[in-house]
């Protein structure tokens, strides 16, 4: 009966589609099944009684790790390496992957004789892990390179911008001398021009900078009153000159907030000056906030010329502009609107706009945590 | 009258942002001298003695920081504001230009009103 059981088990080691085999306490080889024969390409007659190291196993791999070390703590300390993955090597010398089980076989005093190693090939599997990990470095540093080119244009975008901008504006103020009516209009286009062409850099480098996960939030305390009244008084003068009424409606819970200061005055600014190039002469421009679900809610409104249906998918695009003789007059940059969102999910918080369409007004919404980060 | 003028020591190694700041500052009624790199502002130093130095960061050779630092370095330029300009906006480089101890930092293109508030400001005018 026990002989059967025996013959039993021997058949199936042999004929089991994984390496498996024995060795003794100094990593001698006492069994090596067909498998592992195939595998390793050593008959039993050749490895049976010999060292591991130098036969399926290099002194150390190919990362310099000594394995020499390891199976002679392997071989004393089995229970540590239950479960194990090292590098192997064939008699053809080709060096593989294999991942171990390894159960010490005691004697009837508790001692242990031998390693019983079950293992299995993760050659291809550490390939592609190796693979995997060539790709994700090559990405990063794919993404460095593209940060420093954007910080590095930068700079040499801004070096000519500071001539263009900086002697247009001593022209403009008459530094260099009286200018004629001609003079004087041409030579504010190019400054404008200038300054349009430094908020263009200014929100792409901003763009850029959160797509690469490196915008931070510089947080501190304000009031947000304070910075919705002082908003109102960069548009009130356009306000005034096109007969725009500007309306506030601020309720009591709102004050000071924990956010980046100067993100949300962009955000506040960006959504009034979009309303005032929306909303024709004599109309009126609101701007609320109030509690709301535990978030400060802010709606700026207007009773400008509305978005359609089809242009409600333009609106948090880059570089997408509603085209009207609104938006030709007083032409954005075209990354304020996806740029404003950012910097509120950047805080946590969301943005979203209502238009009942063509003629009816727009509102445009955000919510942002009292204590954001 | 001219000796009652401040004088200014500007410090840029690109010539047209030298030219406009030079410019700007004479039309506001300040004195100015000019040096094209950090060596050559050392050596100015050592003859005249500023009231005031508008340093560029990014120049060739010796660096804005560099030349920040052998100024403050020599007590007799303790008295003397030093203004850092840059056309870099990451927040790194205006991090380290606070951290440096310079006087104020101010971006370019330059807001040229701005600059000059501001220079009438740190000089008591």
């Amino acid at each position: 009966m026990r002989d059967d059981l025996e013959i039993q088990y021997r058949e199936l080691m042999e004929n089991a589609n994984s390496i498996i085999l024995r060795m003794d306490t100094k990593g001698n080889v006492t069994y090596f099944n067909r498998f592992a024969e195939n595998f390793f390409g050593f008959r039993q007659e050749d490895i049976l009684g010999k060292n591991v190291i130098g036969t399926i196993v290099a002194p150390a791999d190919l990362s310099g790790k000594d394995l020499r070390a390891m199976i002679d703590d392997l071989v004393h300390h089995p229970s540590t390496y239950m479960s194990n993955e090292n590098e192997n090597i064939l008699r053809s010398g080709k060096r593989v992957w294999i991942s171990w089980t390894n159960k010490a076989i005691l004697d009837e005093d508790g001692r242990p004789v031998e390693v019983l190693a079950i293992g299995n090939d993760i050659t291809k599997l550490k390939e592609a892990e190796a693979q995997i990990l060539k790709a994700k470095e090559a990405a990063e540093s794919a993404n460095k390179a593209k940060s420093s080119f954007l910080a590095n244009m930068s700079h040499e975008l801004r070096t000519p911008l500071n001539a263009i901008i900086g002697f247009s504006e001593l022209m403009k103020d008459g530094t260099a001398g009286p200018l004629n009516e001609k003079q004087k209009e041409y030579i504010g286009y190019v400054w404008e021009s200038g300054k349009h062409l430094l908020s263009l850099i200014n929100d792409i480098l901003d763009l850029s900078k959160i797509e690469a996960g490196k915008m931070e939030l510089e947080l501190g305390e304000f009031d947000l009153r304070d910075l919705i009244k002082k908003s109102l008084t960069f548009v009130s003068e356009r306000a005034n000159k096109h007969g725009i009424s500007l309306l506030t409606e601020i309720a009591g819970g709102v004050g000071t907030v924990r956010a980046d200061e100067r993100k949300v005055k962009q955000v506040v600014f960006n959504l009034l000056s979009n309303a005032m190039k929306f909303t024709p002469d004599g109309g009126k421009i609101g701007i609320e906030a109030k509690e709301d679900a535990g978030m400060v809610k802010v709606c700026v409104w207007d009773t400008g010329i509305g978005i359609e249906d089809s242009d409600k998918g333009k609106v948090f695009s880059e570089f997408e502009q509603i085209d009207s003789e609104y938006s030709r007059k007083y032409a954005g940059t075209g990354l304020g609107m996806p740029l404003s969102r950012k910097f509120i999910e950047l805080h946590g918080g969301k943005m979203w706009f209502e238009s009942e369409g063509k003629g009816k007004g727009t509102r445009f919404y955000f919510t942002l945590p009292f204590r954001a980060g | 009258m001219s000796g009652d003028k401040r004088t200014i020591l500007v410090v840029e190694d690109d010539p047209l942002s030298m030219r406009l700041t030079v410019d700007l500052l004479q039309a506001n009624g300040f004195n100015t001298l000019d040096c094209r790199d950090g060596t050559a502002a050392l050596e100015t130093l050592k003859a005249s003695s500023p009231d005031m130095i508008l340093l560029d960061i990014n120049m060739p050779g010796m660096s804005g920081f560099e030349v920040h630092e052998k100024i403050r370095q020599d007590r007799r330029f303790d008295g003397i504001k030093v203004i850092a300009l840059s056309a870099s906006v990451m927040k790194e480089e205006e991090d380290r230009i606070r951290k440096a101890g310079f006087s104020d930092f101010v971006p370019k293109p330059l807001d040229t009103k701005g600059l000059v508030r501001k220079i009438k400001e740190y000089l008591g005018e």
